[in-house]
């Protein structure tokens, strides 16, 4: 049986991403995910064990964003000049890139109660049900905040009729 | 209104897309998207959507953590060593992630002597070859026998073996087989879409543990493969098509099997 601290260990990568996807700008996400793991290492001891890490760790993420990280910020997140470099650098071309970015900016436009439901879904796998949990909310708002988030992302593919090759592959 | 002429709400359009449906739900959906091909389509464009934060944000997984991060971690002083928890947070890192994860992780093709390439890839694209093409015997059994196929394939194999549906990815099951492999047996599901063009989802049981491998991409034998596998079960999605098209419908079978454990059947 692992140490609850290796538990927390191991889900670093992933709150890694989900912040990434959360705020846009590398430094800021990761300052989020120190914020996190900070908060969640001195609560340690509140953790059940066999219960959920995962969902534990994304309640404690989605506290500290919400409650304190967007306070700090002066203004609203967005991409930096350097994350729209490291990506086309990523890209098949620089199209490709492009596209992508496009995606991102809609995220960026999305409320941040809608984010948080479509990136917690679409990007990490999490159920509807554990999301409800993690939000304290219940699950038909989850639902409808999904619904009204994927809607907005659906400007993305608008006018591009060939859907496949409008989702140009990395690599 | 009986539950079969219910009309299909945006809500169970999503729950369906995320796997979050009954699974009599689920061929109700189908039935209802096989008659409406706009909402098929915009489905398979939140499918779409889907795979692009996967594209835009799995490359974080794959990236070193910074060493600041582990400082909270290194002053609980259960560690002395960096270079461990480096290790087990990559190595957990990767194991842990579902969905699209390995996404950037493209196995080297020089790895063809890993037992990836040797029980999966390579049988999975000679399969897809050989059956693909045969015009007169593409599969044992047609879709309209999909019932007999499945519980052939499920008794054969000792385990339960279904069709992915993966009509919002604009792929229709044509049938299947069941096909030798290494150790025991593989299934395989052919699908083919309005274009004629085929792919070949492939099967088996997977008990090689010494690597790990989440989702990845190869070309084989002239033909692309995303696999990928878990404690049990290996899977290969394999088709001579447009690369992204091929990701979508890899994607719906890797949501397919990851969902499908959790829900009743």
């Amino acid at each position: 049986m692992p140490e609850p601290i290796e538990k927390v260990i191991s889900h670093i990568p992933r709150l890694r991403r989900y912040a990434r996807a959360l705020v846009g700008d590398t430094n800021k996400a990761d300052d989020l995910v120190q914020d996190c793991l900070t908060r969640a290492l001195s609560r340690l001891g509140l953790w059940r064990a066999g219960s959920d890490m995962r969902a534990w760790l994304f309640t404690i993420m989605h506290n500290v964003y919400v409650n304190d990280f967007r306070k700090q910020q002066n203004k609203p997140p967005c991409l930096s000049l350097h994350d729209v470099v490291e990506q086309s650098q990523i890209g098949a071309s620089p199209d490709e890139a492009l596209k992508l970015s496009d995606l991102e900016s809609i995220l960026r436009s999305l409320p941040v109660n809608q984010l948080e439901v479509v990136l917690m879904i679409g990007l990490e796998g999490l159920s509807y049900q554990q999301v409800a949990g993690i939000l304290k909310i219940p699950v038909g708002t989850v639902m409808s905040r999904l619904h009204r988030g994927r809607n907005q992302l659906r400007g993305w593919l608008t006018d591009k009729t060939d859907l496949p090759s409008a989702l140009r592959s990395v690599k | 209104m009986s539950k079969q002429n219910k009309p299909v709400t945006d809500a169970e359009l999503n729950a369906y897309l995320d796997g979050e449906l009954k699974q009599t739900d689920y061929l109700r959906i189908e039935a209802f998207l096989a008659e409406h091909p706009e909402v098929a389509k915009q489905l398979g464009n939140d499918r779409v959507i889907k795979a692009g934060l996967h594209q835009l944000f799995d490359k974080v997984l794959c990236e070193d953590v910074p060493e600041h991060l582990y400082k909270n971690v290194n002053l609980k002083g259960n560690y002395t060593s960096r270079h461990i928890i480096l290790k087990a947070a990559m190595i957990a890192g990767i194991m842990l992630i579902s969905g699209l994860a390995g996404w950037m992780l493209n196995i080297n093709r020089q790895a063809s002597s890993v037992p990836v390439f040797a029980h999966l890839v390579q049988p999975a694209t000679f399969a897809h070859i050989i059956y693909s093409t045969d015009a007169l015997h593409p599969v044992e059994f047609n879709a309209k026998d999909q019932n007999i196929l499945t519980s052939w394939l499920s008794t054969r194999m000792h385990t339960d073996i279904t069709a992915p549906i993966l009509t919002s990815a604009g792929f229709e099951l044509i049938g299947g087989r069941l096909l030798p492999s290494s150790n025991r047996m593989a299934a395989q599901f052919m699908y083919e879409n309005t274009a004629m063009q085929r792919i070949t989802v492939y099967i088996r049981r997977y008990t090689w543990a010494e690597e790990i491998t989440s989702f990845s991409y190869a070309e084989e034998n002239g033909v692309g493969v995303y696999f990928w596998h878990n404690q049990k079960m290996g899977y290969a999605v394999t088709g001579k098509i447009n690369k992204n098209q091929l990701m979508v419908a890899a994607q719906a079978v890797h949501d397919f099997f990851s969902n499908k454990s959790d829900r009743p059947l």
